[in-house]
């Protein structure tokens, strides 16, 4: 079975997808693994494991032997799905807390941020969405001088 | 925090919580002479310093500046287990989930409030006058495009204008929100050059501007700003941070059960116990009845009970032009439904964006005028983000049932190191679905006439979220459908009143709580004195 790094890989590449899936940059090119493997151990310690090891039992359910990580897109992104619409709820919560921080990752702050937390470079999503980041205020909506 | 600490020793009422509610009761309180403590279980934040206007780190559930949890952060946070809520965003520090509000204020729908309420809604705008003003309550003179664009939508759809703040029949307004007047543009673009809102977009993550202001000149009026530093300038109002409240304390007198204390765990862990001749509780609607349950409170049917969330749903749509939804107070302009509920415009940066306009699963079926509708991944997601700044996210908040089997109670399982963790149990009815779907399809038609290209109208299929709890001690004349009485004091134990949004009978029409808790705590203040200090 692959490590816990490629099925977390695997995972937020498929919620925010990069080359050869997708023309732009997605979660593959900031390591997003790194973001979900620290939440997943805050949320509770051990569940990285558990969570790749679910993860690699519904894909080998499709495909004997094969992790999560080897998977199609198209079967991983139904194995998602199906968790997402799971009858259990901690199932559901599993996965919309997979693909809550696998768009955090990208479209939060954190690959622009050094280890203390400043941003120190344009975060991917900020450079993917468009969005110039934080600003103190926005003049052109402000009142004018005298009105 | 605060500039001017006091001491109370003895004091008159305590407040459990300095959130929407607990700020204002305890300034109110404070000010008519009596001796206050409030405590909060969170920390009181310094904008300038503990903010940094950065969406994950502000605002995520799990080890955030404003998340659920104790204030060292590399802990993990409070339990809570949700049954049919796919999450619940709520502050712990002083301001509460105001911290995290947009602070939009407008006032319960009339008929909502006379529908099933104890008191008339002619009752409450005396006190909705006086928090619009403390506060204060205004309307912007400087719209966003996304907000022109809600109103030409609005016009579009032959909603017509309806005057506030007493809302009866369907339309569009400026939205009341709880922010100081839009600065004049100065140089530079700092305190005291800059005084007023400055337009950043940050209500959501915690307004921290205009750059160099003192905490109650930072623009939005979440109550660490506003009531908070006003209860503590009277000098009679101490507010304990970092301390959590266990359980109240109550003594059986000849007259019956009636609080006389509360016990609580400092921020060193150290449990104490404080006297005092009035508890109100104003943890939220989620901490109030969780409260009442570990304190071992009569398990009267009503506790606990008819949560209502408000079930939002979230619309996007481009357009072929730059909308920039990040600008500006989070919403300035706002459609109302008396009888269904609100729709409003949405000021989102990218993450929120994301996670709240594409990561539905509601299971809801019925077509509409999207072009699709539930959880967005993969390429479908980075196509929508790659429109973000051509984009506009519509919230709606539909008018929902009171349900006894909707609310909170205490888990066998799970707890944390104060009580056993809440669990929270949400199950919508046909008719609260029924209503939404009319809703919903109101916001998508706003959106089609605002502009918005049909091909990319897209639902959410948002699951019920906790960022709007009322109810689960609801107030009522009869105990036995409520835990509270007209005054918010509760049936069955003296001297324990509540002031949140958890004394809510219904769902205010589904128009936005936080004034409406923040008028209630007021007039609850003055019974307050009128019962016992008077
Ligand atoms: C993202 C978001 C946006 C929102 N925007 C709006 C808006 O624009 N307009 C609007 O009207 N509403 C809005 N709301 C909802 C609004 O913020 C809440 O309804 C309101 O803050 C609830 O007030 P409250 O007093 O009941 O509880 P809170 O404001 O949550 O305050 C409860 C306080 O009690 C403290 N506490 C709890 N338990 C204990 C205990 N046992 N001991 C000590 N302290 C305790 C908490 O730390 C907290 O400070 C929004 C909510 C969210 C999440």
């Amino acid at each position: 079975m692959p490590s816990a790094g490629e099925t977390l890989r695997a995972l937020a590449d498929t919620v925010v997808p990069g080359p050869p899936d997708d023309p732009s940059p997605g979660a593959a090119a900031i390591e997003a693994e790194h973001f979900l493997v620290h939440y997943l151990e805050f949320v509770e310690p051990g569940l990285t494991e558990r969570v790749c090891a679910l993860l690699d039992r519904l894909a080998s359910d499709r495909r004997i032997d094969v992790g999560f990580a080897s998977l199609a897109r198209g079967d991983r992104e139904s194995i998602l799905r199906e968790m997402a619409e799971h009858d259990l709820q901690e199932r559901r919560d599993i996965a919309s807390l997979l693909t809550a921080l696998s768009i955090a990752a990208v479209y939060g702050e954190w690959s622009g941020q050094d280890a203390e937390g400043n941003v120190v470079r344009r975060p991917l999503g900020w450079e993917l969405s468009g969005w110039t980041g934080p600003r103190p205020g926005v003049r052109s909506l402000m009142r004018p001088v005298s009105d | 925090m605060p500039s001017r600490p006091v001491a109370i020793n003895l004091p008159d009422v305590i407040v459990v919580g300095c959130g929407a509610g607990g700020a204002v009761v305890a300034k109110e309180l404070a000010e008519a002479g009596l001796g206050v403590v409030v405590l909060e279980a969170g920390l009181w934040h310094d904008p300038a310093i503990d903010f940094n206007g950065l969406e994950w780190d502000m605002t995520n559930g799990i080890d955030s500046v404003f998340r659920w949890g104790p204030s060292d952060r590399t802990k993990p946070p409070w339990p809570r287990i949700r049954e049919g809520l796919a999450s619940i965003p709520h502050a712990a520090g002083v301001g509460g989930t105001t911290l995290l509000s947009g602070c939009n204020s407008p006032r319960a729908y009339p008929e909502a409030v006379n529908r099933e309420w104890p008191i008339p809604y002619a009752e409450l705008v005396p006190y909705y006058r006086r928090v619009e003003a403390a506060l204060p309550v205004a309307v912007a003179d400087v719209v966003t495009r996304k907000d022109e664009l809600f109103i030409r939508g609005c016009e579009g759809s032959s909603l017509p204008f309806v005057a506030g703040p007493d809302v009866v029949g369907a339309g569009w307004r400026m939205q009341p929100n709880a922010i100081l007047p839009v600065a004049r543009v100065a140089e530079p673009l700092q305190y005291p050059a800059t005084d007023g809102c400055t337009q950043c977009g940050e209500c959501r993550v915690g307004c921290r501007h205009p750059a160099g202001a003192p905490l109650e000149r930072t623009a939005k009026r979440s109550t660490n700003a506003s009531y908070a530093p006003l209860a503590t300038a009277t000098g009679r109002c101490e507010i304990r941070t970092g301390c959590f409240s266990t359980s109240v304390i109550t003594e059986q007198t000849r007259d019956g059960l009636r609080a006389r204390g509360v016990r609580y765990r400092d921020g060193r862990g150290h449990v104490l116990e404080q006297d005092c001749r009035v508890v109100v509780l104003a943890g939220g609607a989620i901490e109030s009845p969780r409260l009442w349950f570990a304190s071992g409170l009569p398990a009267v049917p009503a506790a606990g009970r008819y949560l209502t969330t408000h079930w939002f749903e979230y619309v996007s749509g481009e357009f072929d032009r730059p909308v920039d939804i990040s600008a500006g107070q989070t919403s300035m302009v706002r459609a109302e439904f008396p009888g269904l509920g609100h729709v409003e415009t949405a000021g989102l940066r990218p993450l929120d964006f994301a996670l709240s306009s594409f990561a539905g699963r509601s299971g809801v079926r019925g077509g509409g005028p999207w072009a699709s509708r539930g959880g967005l991944i993969g390429n479908a997601l980075k196509r929508k983000m790659d429109a973000y700044e051509r984009s506009m996210t519509l919230v709606a908040g539909v008018d929902d049932d009171a349900l006894a089997h909707n609310g909170v109670g205490l888990s066998s399982e799970t707890s944390d190191e104060n009580n056993p963790a809440p669990i929270i149990r949400y199950r919508p009815n046909a008719a609260t679905e029924a209503r939404r779907e009319v809703l919903v399809r109101k916001a998508a038609e706003i959106l089609l006439a605002a502009g918005a290209r049909p091909e990319t109208v897209h639902r959410a299929d948002a699951l019920p979220s906790g960022a709007h709890v009322h109810g689960t001690l609801r107030m009522g004349s009869d105990p036995g459908s409520s835990v509270l009485d007209d005054a918010c004091e509760a049936h069955l134990v003296k001297r324990l009143f509540a002031a949140d949004t958890s004394v809510f009978p219904n769902s205010l029409g589904g128009a936005n709580p936080q004034l409406t808790a923040q008028a209630l705590a007021s007039r609850t203040a003055e019974k307050v004195v009128e019962r016992y200090f008077g």
